[in-house]
C-alpha cells in the first residue's frame, strides 16, 4: 500500500483525502490514520499556514489592523494539508 | 469468600494513549492498586487486582504507547513484558470512535503469542457519532473475544469479566493470516526471505513473523535480541537483506493499515451523511466539473453582490446633492469660500465614494464569507490544483492565492510555507493578479458609475482577464524562476460542510466592511485633500496650476493608452492604494471643475454631482481603460513592501512592479481601443 501511496504522491498532484482513500482502496478513516502514521514517521508533514496570514482570506483589507478575524476560528474551514517530506521513488 | 492466592491469572492492559486504560484499571482495581517503577526504569508501573468467583486476578497497566516498536522506553517495556510470558491474557483497548487509528496497536500486536481480548472501548462515544461495529463478525475474523465496552460505566463490566475468563480458557491468539498475506506483498520478497532465516518457533512470545516485521522496520533491539539464536551465516544474510530495505516501517505500516481496513470493511458501519450533500460534494470536487462549477459559483457570487449594493449606491449618489444647501448655508453665515469649496469637493466626494462602496463590500463579504463558512472555499482551492500545476506552482501555493482575494499582503505573507525561493517569488508574482478586497470595493463603484446596469458584465470581464493574465504572467516569470523543480504531491483533507453560524458570520462581515470602509475613507480624504490643494488657485482658475499644466502636457502621450491626464494620475495613485484612485479622480474632475465653474458663476453643475461630471467628461472607452488599468496595476504600496520583505530581493520586487506597470498599461490600451470599436 505504501508503494502505491508513494506512486500517487510522486506524480505531483494534490489529492483530497477522499480521493487518496479511493485510490488506495481503503476507507477515508483508514487513509487519515495512515497519513497520521506517515507524519509520525516524518514522511509527510502538515503545512501550517499562520492564522494571521489566513485571516485575510475573507476580505480584510489589512491583516494587521483588522479586528474581523477571529483567530480561534480562522483555519477552521481551511483544508488540512500534508506534503511529502522528501522525494522517494 | 476469600479469593485463592495461588494460581492468580495476570491481565495486562494494552492500548494507545486515551484508549481508556487508566479508567478500566481504576474501575477494576479500585483501591487495590500499587504504584511503583518498572525494574531499572523511571517509567511508572501500576499493578492491582480484583477478585471474582473465588479467584484473584492481577491487573497490570502497561505504559501507554502508540505501537510496539522500539520508539520509546515505554514501548520497549511494554513489549518485553508481554514477550516474557508474565501475562496470561493481554487486554487490548481500542478507541471505538476512531477504530482505524487505534486498531494499529492490534495489528502491531498480532504475532505475539499471548492470548488476547479486544475491548472496543468508548463505545458510547462511537454510538453518539452514528458508528457501530458488528462485534460477532469481527470476532470470527480475529479469533479472539471482542467486547464492545464502556470503561467509564462500571456497572457493565460483566462482559469484560466473561471475556477474560473465556480467553483464559480458550487461550486463543490473534488470527493474523490475512495480515501475513499483506506482508508477503512487501517489495523484493524480503518478508519470506527473513522468515526462512529466522527460527521457526520465534523467540520468547514473539512469533517468527513478528520478528521478521520488526527487522524490516529497522528495529535494532530485536536484531540484538535474536543475534544469539542465529548461526553466523544466517545473521550475515539477514544483515545483507536488511541493508537493502528502504522505508521498511512505512511498508509494514501500510500492510497493517490495509489489514485494519479489511477488518473494518464489513464490520464497521458509519451513518451516512446527508446524501444530497455528498452528491453535491462529488460534483464540487470532481476533476472535470468541479472547476467550472467553482467559477460559476464565484461569478454568480460577485454578480449577486450587486443586489444589496444597488440601493446603497443610489443613496450614496444623493450625497453630492447636499453641496448646494451646504454652500448656501455657509454663505449665509459668510464662511470663507475656501471652506465651502473644501466641504463640497473633498468631504462630500469622499463620503459619496465611501457610501457607494458599502453595499458592494458588504455583498462580496457576505457571499464569500458564506461560501467559506459552509466549507465550500476549501473545495475551490482543491479543484484548482491542476491549474496551479499548469502555472508551475506548488499545490500549497493555493492558499496564498485564495488569501489574495482578501488582501495581497496576506497572500505574500502566506507564501512563507513554500520552501523554494523561486516558487515563492512566482507565487507572489501571480498573487498580484488576484483582485483584492479593495479592488472589489472600487471597481464596482466605477463600473456602476459608467456602465450602470452593465456593471456586472465588467466584473465578469475582469475575472476572465485575470485568468488569462495569470497564464501569461506564469509563463513570463516561470521561465526565469523555475528550474524543472519536481512538484511534490499534497494531500488535502477538506473540512466537512456545515451550517453557517450566522451570528458570527455577520459579526465578522460587519467588522470587515467597516475595516475596508474606514481605510477607504482615510485614504480618499487624504489624497483628495492633497490633490485639491495642488489644484487650488486663489485666482479661481485651476487651469493655471502647475498640476494642470503638467497634466495637459502629458495628455497627448497618455491618450494613446486611453487615459485622460486626470485618469492617468488617478491610475498612478492607485499604485499607492486602490482607493486613492477614487480620491484623485473625484478631485481632479469635480473638485477643480466646479471650483472653476463656481467662480465663474454656474453653481448648478456643483449640485449635479460627480457622477454626471464624470459621465460627461469620460467616454466609455476611457472609463473602461481606466477600470482595467487600476484593477491590474500594482496592488498597493504595502503589497510592494511586503513583496520585498518576502522575496528579500529588490531586483525581483522591481521586476514584478515594472511588469505590472507595463501590463496594466497594455491592458488599458487594449480595453480602450477595443471598446472604441464597440461604443
Ligand atoms: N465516554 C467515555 N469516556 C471514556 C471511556 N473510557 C475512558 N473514557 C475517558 O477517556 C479519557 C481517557 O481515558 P484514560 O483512561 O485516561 O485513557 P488512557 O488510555 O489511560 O490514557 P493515558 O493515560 O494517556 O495512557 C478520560 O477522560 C476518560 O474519562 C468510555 O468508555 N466512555
Amino acid at each position: 500500500m505504501f508503494t502505491k501511496f508513494i506512486r500517487l504522491m510522486n506524480n505531483g498532484k494534490s489529492r483530497s483525502l477522499f480521493e487518496i482513500s479511493e485510490l488506495l482502496g481503503i476507507s477515508p478513516e483508514t487513509a487519515e490514520a495512515f497519513i497520521e502514521y506517515l507524519s509520525r514517521k516524518k514522511m509527510l508533514s502538515r503545512v501550517i499556514y499562520n492564522a494571521e496570514e489566513l485571516c485575510g482570506s475573507n476580505g480584510c483589507s489589512h491583516c494587521s489592523g483588522c479586528k474581523g478575524c477571529d483567530k480561534s476560528q480562522s483555519g477552521k474551514n481551511v483544508p488540512k494539508i500534508w506534503e511529502l517530506n522528501k522525494k522517494l521513488n | 469468600m476469600t479469593a485463592t492466592l495461588t494460581n492468580q491469572p495476570t491481565i495486562a492492559l494494552l492500548g494507545q494513549p486515551n484508549s481508556g486504560k487508566s479508567t478500566l484499571f481504576n474501575g477494576l482495581t479500585g483501591a487495590r492498586q500499587r504504584v511503583g517503577n518498572w525494574p531499572g526504569k523511571t517509567v511508572e508501573k501500576k499493578e492491582g487486582h480484583y477478585d471474582r468467583n473465588g479467584l484473584r486476578y492481577r491487573v497490570v497497566d502497561l505504559p501507554g504507547s502508540y505501537s510496539l516498536s522500539a520508539n520509546s522506553e515505554e514501548e520497549i517495556i511494554t513489549r518485553d513484558y508481554i514477550a516474557s510470558g508474565q501475562a496470561d491474557v493481554v487486554c487490548i483497548l481500542a478507541d471505538s470512535s476512531q477504530l482505524s487509528r487505534s486498531l494499529f496497536m492490534l495489528a502491531d500486536y498480532a504475532g505475539m503469542e499471548c492470548p488476547a481480548i479486544l475491548l472496543l472501548n468508548l463505545m458510547d462515544i462511537a454510538e453518539s457519532q452514528g458508528k457501530s461495529v458488528d462485534a460477532e463478525k469481527l470476532e470470527k475474523k480475529l479469533g479472539i473475544p471482542i467486547v464492545p465496552f464502556v470503561a467509564a460505566d462500571r456497572k457493565k463490566y460483566d462482559v469484560f469479566y466473561a471475556a477474560v475468563e473465556r480467553a483464559l480458557d480458550e487461550k486463543k491468539l490473534v488470527n493474523a493470516d490475512s495480515l501475513l498475506e499483506n506482508f508477503h506483498t512487501i517489495e523484493n520478497g524480503v518478508f519470506e526471505k527473513l522468515l526462512e532465516l529466522l527460527p521457526n518457533e520465534g523467540l520468547e512470545s514473539y512469533s517468527a513473523h513478528w520478528l521478521a516485521i520488526k527487522l524490516i522496520e529497522g528495529d535494532i533491539a530485536i536484531l540484538e535480541k535474536i543475534k544469539s539464536t542465529l548461526s553466523e551465516d544466517n545473521y550475515r544474510q539477514i544483515q545483507s537483506i536488511l541493508s537493502s530495505i528502504k522505508n521498511g516501517a512505512l511498508h509494514t505500516g501500510g500492510c497493517k493499515f490495509k489489514w485494519v481496513d479489511e477488518l473494518l470493511s464489513d464490520t464497521f458501519v458509519k451513518k451516512q451523511e446527508r446524501p444530497l450533500l455528498s452528491k453535491f460534494d462529488r460534483l464540487a470536487t470532481h476533476r472535470r466539473f468541479g472547476k467550472p462549477l467553482a467559477i460559476l459559483i464565484i461569478l454568480l457570487g460577485l454578480v449577486a453582490s450587486f443586489i444589496p449594493a444597488a440601493p446603497i449606491m443610489f443613496a450614496g449618489g444623493l450625497i453630492p446633492k447636499l453641496g448646494e444647501p451646504i454652500a448656501n448655508a455657509l454663505s449665509a453665515i459668510s464662511a470663507p469660500q475656501m471652506l465651502t469649496d473644501f466641504i463640497n469637493h473633498v468631504i462630500l466626494n469622499t463620503l459619496y465614494f465611501a457610501v457607494a462602496m458599502i453595499g458592494f463590500v458588504f455583498g462580496v463579504n457576505l457571499v464569500f464569507g458564506f461560501l467559506e463558512e459552509i466549507g465550500y472555499m476549501a473545495r475551490v482551492s482543491y479543484v484548482f490544483d491542476g491549474t496551479m500545476a499548469k502555472l508551475g506552482l506548488q499545490g500549497k501555493a493555493v492558499m496564498p492565492l485564495v488569501v489574495s482575494f482578501g488582501c495581497t499582503i496576506g497572500g505574500a505573507a502566506g507564501t512563507r510555507v513554500i520552501d523554494s525561493w523561486a516558487q515563492r517569488v512566482l507565487t507572489i508574482a501571480l498573487a498580484w493578479v488576484v483582485p483584492c478586497a479593495a479592488t472589489w470595493a472600487i471597481v464596482p463603484v466605477l463600473s456602476s458609475l459608467f456602465f450602470g446596469a452593465w456593471a456586472p458584465l465588467i466584473i465578469v470581464a475582469i475575472f476572465l482577464v485575470a485568468g488569462i493574465h495569470m497564464m501569461i504572467t506564469a509563463k513570463v516569470f516561470g521561465s526565469k524562476l523555475i528550474r524543472d523543480e519536481d512538484r511534490a504531491g499534497l494531500i488535502m483533507e477538506l473540512p466537512p460542510y456545515h451550517k453557517p453560524r450566522w451570528k458570527a458570520l455577520f459579526r465578522s462581515i460587519f467588522v470587515r466592511t467597516w475595516d475596508i470602509l474606514s481605510r477607504a475613507l482615510k485614504v480618499i480624504l487624504i489624497v483628495s485633500t492633497v490633490f485639491w490643494l495642488l489644484t487650488y488657485s486663489a485666482s479661481g482658475s485651476p487651469d493655471k496650476t502647475l498640476l494642470y499644466r503638467f497634466g495637459r502636457a502629458i495628455e497627448p502621450a497618455t491618450i494613446i493608452f486611453g487615459f485622460t491626464w486626470q485618469t492617468f494620475l488617478a491610475y498612478l495613485a492607485s499604485m499607492l492604494s486602490k482607493e486613492a484612485a477614487l480620491g484623485v479622480l473625484g478631485t481632479l474632475y469635480l473638485g477643480a471643475g466646479t471650483l472653476f465653474s463656481a467662480t465663474v458663476g454656474s453653481g448648478g453643475e456643483m449640485a449635479a454631482g460627480l457622477s454626471s461630471v464624470l459621465l460627461t467628461s469620460l467616454t466609455p472607452p476611457t472609463a473602461l481603460a481606466f477600470i482595467f488599468a487600476v484593477t491590474f496595476n500594482a496592488p498597493c504600496l504595502m503589497a510592494i513592501t511586503s513583496t520585498y520583505q518576502e522575496t528579500r530581493s529588490l531586483k525581483w520586487t522591481l521586476r514584478i512592479l515594472g511588469y505590472y506597470f507595463a501590463t496594466s498599461l497594455i491592458l488599458a490600451f487594449l480595453a480602450y481601443h477595443i471598446a472604441s470599436l464597440i461604443f
